[in-house]
């Protein structure tokens, strides 16, 4: 896949029905959108034309929840066909979805599950990605996920688990920053390392908002500010990556819509000035 | 000459010439209503996008003409704190408060509406022949112009394109049913009530039907775009007011400078204001007429808009300020 070609769209934000007043009052700040591709299948004929109104006024990205291309299973077809013909309507620069499995024995288990760095993970990534890519032919990119334990069974570092696919899936990767930052926290490495091991130059695009703490552990419930510390690593990805895109992922605990936008300002800053100096934490 | 009162048509039994001659009227009709709906093909057209800069006063017009133009603007106005209605006077009078600083910040449409009031008004006052509404033709003709050039709404060009289908159906009710009731009495038949009934009422339903609609197909899209949109603005903007009293504050701005509860009121109507302090408005302005009778010359210009546009930076909601100003040199965002 030429990732290179793939046309740089800016920053924008996942799209939540609550913002859609807010983003069509703001689209001179907003460069593009990320609509879940979940909540437009088998869409009734409202979402049918919030859909087509959010392609006719920005470029759209669809990110899906449930391809599970880490089910050994193997991938949903019904599941896959709906979720192509959405591309195919949306036509995105590329599509998403997660490195995880979200179905066991064709139930839904209703998030995002990580599996073992296995080698045969790995098997079972490369065998699902395969037919995801025969049946769509837009760019498929991966998003690393967060995780609550280290699997004991696990052969390999979570980047090299990441690398591996990527380059035997030939897939760009879609980096939440935010993401790595509360793996890097709870479990206690240093994510700069964490982005010395994987393609750099297969990452097309970002995931950013702020982090939310839970006990002793760093959540991503989507519920917050973005703090200094992800800024900073959003900073260095910006600076080491040829990023065509970031989105600030929203769900919860929602801000007026002046805090999203300031976000995005800064994100804009940070992809124009890669060489901006450090975030001071508070 | 004899041809004219001795024929079949003109010596019909008249009960069966009542049932042809309502066929001719029907069909008539139908084919009437049918080319009308040819004459709007602006269904085909792209769909105007919608602008970040919106004008709530323009999307007014396009809804209702100048009689929601005004409707908007009184709106404006009583929310900036500059006007207040007196509900418990009978009938209602609307009158300026004692706040009249800052009138240079309102907008052309704004200031005339406050020049026009004088101290107090009625309601009624508004829509009549010196009225508001008059005094606002000067902007809704402008929008009509440019939303007729987006033919979002129909010109007097289309609507004089129907006139030759029109006037044929007219003549076909009027000619028929006249010569059937001369023919009637020429034959010493007086009992012609039925047909002159007959044809009053088809040329009435052919006037009717003979109407071009106000808005375009394209127009009614683009307003259903509009109302999908803001729809979730509709509730948003109005919370801050149903609780407590916030009239004589600051009206809520975005980012975009454009005041939520502004343009929900122009895409929506005054109908949201329901429940909201502001709902005295709507009681005082709800019997007013609906429909306007703007006429249109066609004048690119742009009106006074609402919205500032342009600058980023003025305070969010509920206290969630930003910073502005700062290029990309000035990105604090982190703290
Ligand atoms: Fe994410």
């Amino acid at each position: 896949m030429n990732l290179e070609k793939l046309a740089k769209l800016g920053i924008g934000i996942g799209f939540r029905e609550r913002f859609r007043a807010d983003i069509f009052l703001n689209q001179d700040l907003i460069d593009f959108l990320e609509i879940t591709t979940d909540h437009y299948l088998d869409a009734n004929p409202q979402k049918k034309d919030e859909l087509k109104l959010l392609k006719a006024h920005f470029p759209l990205i669809s990110h899906s929840l449930e391809l599970s291309l880490g089910s050994a299973e193997g991938i949903d077809e019904e599941y896959l066909e709906k979720v192509a013909e959405l591309v195919e309507f949306v036509n995105p620069q590329w599509f998403s979805d997660h490195i995880c499995f979200t179905k066991s024995g064709g139930v839904k288990i209703g998030h995002l599950a990580p599996v073992p760095y296995t080698k045969e993970a790995i098997k079972v990534f490369v065998r699902n990605i395969s037919k995801v890519k025969q049946r769509v032919k837009t760019p498929l990119i991966l998003e690393n996920i967060t995780y609550l334990v280290n699997f004991p069974s696990s052969e390999m570092s979570e980047a090299a688990f990441i690398k591996t696919i990527l380059d035997e899936t030939d897939c760009g990767l879609l980096l939440d920053v935010t993401n790595l930052y509360i793996n890097s926290r709870n479990f206690g490495f240093d994510w700069r390392k964490f982005l010395d091991e994987i393609p750099l130059e297969r990452v097309v695009q970002l995931h950013f908002v702020g982090s939310h703490k839970h006990g002793k552990r760093l959540i991503d419930a989507h519920a917050n500010k973005t703090e200094a510390e992800i800024w900073n690593v959003f900073a260095e990805v910006a600076k080491r990556c040829d990023i065509k895109g970031a989105i600030l992922e929203r769900d919860e605990n929602f801000p007026p819509f002046t805090e999203i936008l300031e976000e995005i300002k800064t994100a804009h800053c940070l992809m124009k000035n890669a060489n901006i100096g450090e975030f001071s934490a508070v | 000459m004899e041809i004219l009162i001795d024929n079949p048509l003109a010596t019909m039994y008249g009960p069966y010439f009542l049932i042809f001659f309502g066929f001719v009227i029907f069909f008539a009709i139908i084919i009437l209503a049918l080319v009308k709906t040819q004459f709007d093909k602006t269904n085909n057209l792209p769909i105007p996008a919608i602008p970040p800069n919106i004008d709530p006063y323009e999307i007014a017009y396009l809804r209702g003409g100048t009689n929601e133009v005004a409707r908007s603007v009184v709106f404006s106005l009583l929310q900036k704190g500059f006007i207040e209605i007196d509900n418990i006077a009978t009938p209602a009078v609307v009158k300026k408060t004692f706040n009249q600083q800052d009138t240079r910040n309102l907008n052309p449409i704004e200031q005339l509406t406050l020049g026009w009031l004088g101290y107090s008004r009625e309601p009624k006052e508004f829509f009549g022949k010196t009225g508001l509404v008059e005094q606002l033709n000067v902007y809704g003709n402008s929008y009509q112009g440019r939303l007729e050039q987006q033919q979002m709404l129909t010109s007097e060009e289309d609507r004089t394109a129907l006139n030759p289908v029109k006037w044929t159906v007219y003549l076909l009710i009027l000619g028929l049913g006249g010569y059937k009731t001369l023919a009637a009495i020429a034959h010493g038949n007086y009992n012609i009530i039925f047909l002159v009934i007959l044809t009053v009422a088809g040329l009435l339903i052919a006037r009717t039907v003979a109407k071009m609609p106000r808005i375009t197909k394209l127009g009614k899209i683009y307003l259903e775009r509009l109302q999908t949109a803001f729809d979730n603005l509709k509730y948003t903007s109005q919370a801050n007011y149903i609780q407590s009293f916030r009239a004589n504050n600051a009206p809520q701005t975005t980012f975009a400078g454009v005041d939520p509860l502004l343009l929900s009121v122009g895409v929506f109507g005054s109908g949201i204001l329901a429940g909201t302090v502001f709902s005295g408005y709507n009681d005082a302005f709800k019997k007013a007429q609906q429909q306007s009778a703007a006429g249109g010359s066609s004048c690119g210009s742009g009106c006074g808009s609402c919205s500032a546009g342009g600058s980023s930076c003025s305070s969010g909601d509920g206290g969630g300020g930003s910073s502005c100003g700062g290029g990309c040199g000035g990105c604090g965002g982190g703290d």
